[in-house]
């Protein structure tokens, strides 16, 4: 059985993956994949996991089943990735709570969707949908959005009623509750004490540009913010360990650079968590 | 998975989101239909062409300074068609470059667009699985799955023709063919006679002699394929 993933994680990205395989730094507990990056993908990429695998374990990521899209995955998708999932020894899969293709096009981007009821009883059905092809448990994660709208349910709400109707796990992104919270105005603090403690089986932080009228945009290219910080920690008190990933997805910095703030969270991590 | 009837209205939302991404101007009639302020989905509108746009043109750059203003139209053209049909977004290179084949192109973007779509196409395509039988002129030959034959005939240019393949150390790189090149690798590839068989027959059909300088032709050009990674033998 593969080793869990546990502590503090990264993406496997091409620009550092090399640097990191020949120095594996000890403060890199495990890495993140996005199948979609790796199904029906030779070459360069296949070897960067191979190599990754040998001294790691993963988690894996999704990009393309948003819980929100409609379209029935194209004939032989699922069961790839159902292999892979199992190739890599996956514990388990995630995805977002958006949508991110529609008619047949991909979006290439996680888009909202209402938060209603119609959305959780869809988004739930597709849940248990995706999970039973997969041959693993599976997480959604919470996204960042930039609209909002009165009619709305509060997300934390809206997340909820996913996880209880599909009796699904959570990928807390907290960098995502930060953005959401401060660009709708809700206390990031009590969505984090509506969080159901037994469904989180992992957690994201990532940086995010702030634009000057205010607006925050989670572009996962800056360096994490100390009201992130703050705020994994809460959550990290009252979740206890699970596995965390430092999301960076542009502008990427110098591996040292990224491993001062794997470090960073690792002290936090290992101050909460013992 | 089918949509349920209760989910008809959220189908039709993501639609407007789709065309309020992709069409050539967000409409007004589908920014009003959407939930939230149309300022902030045409944030997202502008998020999603960029990405797409800059990883299109960071793949295919010489055909963008081809095309000069024009790429730009090409791109909005291409988003416009909802061509995104692949859920990898590597693939939107190749969709794009394919959407702008069907259109009116010089003989030079053709090839151009051409060869470099078939780089990144051999840059991710996936690995042969399996040990080949040994290579040798008279095994039947097949083309790597990470390799491509292309070949661009427009009128008045000259007709080209080259192999793109990746090699063991993932490197891609692109052989060139002569015409009688063009001919040898497509007898060579295509099954049912070894290579030397195949070689003759080519010979035979272009009237040229089977001497020292064809076999020299021959043997230089396999052993570059073989290098390259393009070329394997097919189990007898």
């Amino acid at each position: 059985m593969a080793k869990q993933p546990l502590g503090i994680g990264i993406g496997l990205r091409p620009d550092f993956a090399k640097e990191l395989i020949r120095r594996q730094p000890e403060e890199v507990r495990w890495f993140e994949v996005h199948p979609e990056n790796y199904v029906r993908r030779g070459g360069e990429s296949a070897e960067r996991l191979r190599n990754a695998r040998a001294l790691w374990p993963l988690a894996t990521h999704g990009l393309s089943l948003c819980l929100g899209n409609h379209a029935t995955p194209e004939a032989g998708y699922l069961d790839a990735l159902r292999d892979f999932l199992a190739e890599v020894e996956a514990p388990f899969h995630s995805e977002h709570l958006c949508f991110c293709a529609s008619n047949n096009a991909h979006l290439h981007d996680l888009l909202p969707i209402p938060r209603t009821q119609e959305s959780i009883d869809h988004a739930a059905a597709r849940m248990r949908w995706v999970r039973d092809r997969i041959g693993v448990p599976l997480a959604l994660e919470n996204v960042s959005a930039y609209v909002e709208d009165e009619s709305w349910m509060s997300e934390i709400d809206f997340v909820n009623g996913v996880l209880d109707a599909a009796d699904g796990r959570l990928l807390l992104d907290v960098n995502n509750v930060f953005v959401n919270a401060t660009n709708h105005g809700f206390d990031a603090r009590a969505y984090i004490d509506a969080v159901p403690v037994e469904r989180v089986v992992q957690m994201h932080i990532a940086g995010h540009l702030v634009r000057p009228d205010g607006l925050i945009i989670d572009t996962h290219a800056e360096s994490v913010r100390s009201e992130v910080f703050d705020l994994f920690r809460y959550a990290l008190e009252r979740i206890g360990p699970i596995p965390v990933l430092l999301e960076r997805d542009a502008k990427i910095p110098p591996l040292d650079e990224l491993l001062i703030e794997v470090r960073e969270l690792g002290r936090v991590y290992d101050e909460v968590c013992g | 998975m089918s949509s349920s009837p209760e989910s008809s209205a959220l189908a039709a939302y993501e639609s407007a989101v789709l065309r309020v991404c992709y069409d050539r101007r967000a409409s007004d009639a589908d920014l009003a239909s959407l939930d939230g302020s149309g300022e902030r989905w045409l944030l997202y509108r502008r998020m999603v062409r960029r990405r797409l746009t800059r990883m299109i043109r960071d793949a295919l750059p010489q055909s963008f300074k081809l095309m000069g203003d024009e790429g730009t139209e090409a791109v909005v053209a291409f988003l416009a068609s909802y061509g995104t049909r692949s859920r990898f977004i590597r693939d939107c290179v190749l969709e794009f470059a394919e959407h702008r084949l069907e259109a009116p192109t010089t003989p030079e973007l053709a090839w151009m667009l051409r060869l470099e779509s078939a780089k990144w196409a051999c840059r991710h395509a996936m690995d042969d699985v399996g040990d080949a039988p040994e290579l040798s002129l008279e095994a039947v030959l097949s083309f790597s799955i990470s390799s491509q034959f292309i070949s661009v005939q427009r009128a008045g240019a000259p007709p080209r023709a080259a192999v793109v393949s990746r090699n063991a150390s993932h490197r891609v790189t692109v052989r060139k063919l002569t015409a009688l090149e063009t001919a040898l690798v497509r007898a060579w590839v295509a099954g049912g006679a070894a290579a030397s068989a195949a070689s003759r027959s080519v010979a035979r059909e272009l009237g040229v002699e089977v001497d020292a300088a064809f076999v020299e032709v021959m043997a230089t050009l396999l052993t570059d394929l073989v290098d390259a990674g393009a070329v394997r033998a097919l189990d007898p």
